[in-house]
């Protein structure tokens, strides 16, 4: 232990919000000679440090917009902070956006040789593991297909095998990972465990503050870019917590996550079916995109029963949703039973 | 210093990526074609006898082995043009990895000018066979065609690494460098003689530095005697400079260039 793996000194992350971009060379050179060209500076993260030792956990959390997202882009060097220093000891496997870098022209086979080739593995070693990686994604019968042909769950499926048939260091965590149909899930989870109960350090993305507080040691908290405080899981979160529920002046009996799972979205119209009723009132789900903007749904309670529409949502793609059901304080002060929870669920035609 | 061994160990952990990258690229270029890879022979030998008739039927025009002489231009040509336009666009093209997964930028220029000399090692057999059928007289000096064909790879690595970066911030460049392209290969005597160009304009050939290289390869390659050592040192300044100015470059915008893709 004391074996610090990732330093990040005083990060800072400045980005151009310009209004219109300025992208053809028309344009820069009449603003440039009419002196227009003032940007808008944001700082996305500012006077960021923090280390992380070997084998630690570490979650970050915060609200969308924190800053979360650029931290993770910044340690795993897909950009360069614009102040700073991150040093990294140890192989670092980023696990977002698994598909990308995939040829949709290849075969099975030599996407796994391109997209291990760019997480930067050798051909030997990708050949070593190459029969662990089939074997796992459970397309033996598959692999000499182009990948155009496959499913989305079919690609999922060797994505993930790929990204996590290495034995990292340090791994990189946008929420958790799981992919496919209920049996690979469980299977694919399993792996995840597996690869978290080494002595790997992981950096850990979640909405779901369950689920940090399940895997993670430590905690980091961010808001508008800085960090607001940072030390063991349970401190950070109950802090968080707090702060959150604070402004939003909603009084919370903490929850628990398997009382609320979802159990399966099943129709056109997305129904999700908790164990216990939600109540009416302040409750809403939101939609975290890509972008982790939340967008509101359309929503329809019904006992324990939560209808959701929204033009956002596509047929046999997963989403990030998140339920909050919350009420006010009522009238006579009584604290009403509430509750917070964030899932990922698939949406599926029947 | 340091950086300069971080490099090296990076480029050591990344050379398998390269080979990845220059095999995608070659297959992209010949996907679902059914000839394949032979279209790098066919294509050249097909223009050729296009510009063979064109040039020695139809305009009379008297260059000797004119097969020969245009297949030199073509192919130098070639390597040139498909180097500079793939690390042009290799950046932008390739934005949806270099969002997700830190790889060295550079790689990417790199394999699709790898890529393009590929091809040209391929279309050299079409050269060398096209050269022993017009019983061209193979001499000693036939080696140092490799000091020509070695500036102009530097010369396409260099400038496409200048376009590479310039074309992240504006995007107009992609259509600018296509006209840049044409205008070179008319001014570079490619598939006509150097001598119709009118005497006051003959300087426009002198400055040229891709002329330059096609020009010591031709007289290697067709008369057998060594070329003008001083059009080929000026080529190699050329090239040196664009690849200096495009290391340059390229190094100092490359972090930024995420925030513009």
């Amino acid at each position: 232990m004391g074996d610090i793996v990732i330093k990040v000194e005083d990060v800072g992350m400045e980005y151009n919000l310009n209004k219109e971009k300025v992208d053809n060379l028309k344009e820069f050179v009449i603003k440039f000679l009419k002196r227009e060209l003032k940007f808008t500076k944001f700082w996305a993260i500012r006077h960021v440090s923090m280390e992380v030792e070997r084998g630690d956990k570490v979650g970050i959390i915060g609200l969308n917009g924190a800053g979360k997202s650029t931290l993770l882009k910044v340690i795993s060097g897909v950009i360069k902070p614009t102040e700073g220093d991150v040093s990294i000891k140890g192989s670092i496997v980023p696990l977002l956006e698994l598909g990308s870098g995939f040829d949709p022209e290849y075969s099975g086979r030599e996407n796994i040789f391109l997209k291990g080739s760019l997480l930067g593995y050798s051909r030997e070693y990708l050949e070593s593991k190459y029969d662990e990686i089939v074997e796992f994604s459970e397309l033996e019968e598959f692999i000499d297909v182009k990948l155009k042909n496959y499913s989305t769950g079919m690609s999922s499926r060797l994505a993930f095998s790929i990204a996590t048939a290495v034995n990292p260091q340090i791994m990189i965590l946008d929420e958790v990972l799981s992919v496919g149909d209920a049996k690979f899930r469980e299977k694919s989870l399993e792996r995840m465990k597996t690869l978290l109960d080494q002595d790997v350090s992981v950096l850990f993305v979640s909405h779901t503050l369950q689920q940090v507080r399940d895997l993670c040691n430590k905690a980091i908290w961010l808001e508008n870019g800085r960090v607001m405080m940072q030390g063991t899981v349970d401190e950070v979160c109950d802090s968080y917590e707090r702060s959150v529920l604070l402004k939003e002046k909603i009084y919370v009996k903490k929850s628990d996550p398997k009382k609320n799972d979802v159990k399966v979205p099943v129709d056109k119209d997305i129904i999700l079916t908790f164990n216990e009723p939600i109540k009416m009132g302040s409750n809403w789900v939101e939609l975290l995109s890509a972008n982790r903007v939340s967008v509101p749904l359309e929503k329809f309670v019904d006992g324990n029963k939560l209808l959701i529409k929204h033009p956002e949502l596509q047929p046999g793609m997963r989403y990030n949703l998140h339920l909050h059901t919350g009420c006010y304080e009522d009238m006579e002060g009584n604290k009403v039973n509430t509750y917070s929870t964030g899932f990922t669920t698939e949406v599926k035609h029947e | 210093m340091i950086s300069d061994h971080r490099f090296i160990a990076n480029f050591e952990k990344y050379r398998y990526l390269l080979v990845q990258l220059i095999k995608r690229d070659i297959q992209v270029k010949y996907r679902n074609s059914m000839l394949g890879i032979f279209w790098s022979f066919l294509e050249p030998l097909l223009t050729m006898i296009m510009f063979t008739i064109i040039f020695s039927y139809i305009f009379k025009r008297d260059i000797p082995n004119f097969p020969v002489y245009y297949l030199i231009g073509r192919i130098a040509f070639s390597l040139f043009q498909s180097g500079t336009m793939g690390a042009m666009k290799s950046i932008i093209g390739n934005s949806a990895i270099l969002r997700s997964v830190y790889v060295p930028k550079y790689l990417f220029a790199l394999a699709t000018v790898g890529s393009s000399f590929v091809t040209f090692l391929l279309s050299l057999i079409i050269l060398v066979a096209v050269m022993i059928v017009t019983n061209v007289h193979f001499t000693i000096y036939v080696i140092f065609a490799s000091l020509p064909v070695i500036v102009l790879l530097l010369m396409t690595l260099g400038v496409g690494l200048i376009l590479a970066t310039v074309t992240v911030f504006f995007r107009d460049i992609e259509h600018l460098y296509g006209v840049f392209v044409m205008l070179l290969m008319y001014g570079s005597a490619v598939f006509y003689p150097a001598s119709i160009i009118p005497e006051k304009w003959q300087f426009l050939l002198a400055i040229n530095p891709f002329y330059a290289i096609i020009s010591c390869m031709r007289t290697v390659l067709m008369n057998g005697t060594l070329y003008n050592t001083g059009e080929l040192l000026y080529a190699t300044v050329f090239a040196i400079v664009s690849l200096v100015v495009g290391m340059a470059l390229f190094y100092k915008y490359q972090n930024k260039f995420l925030l513009h893709l």
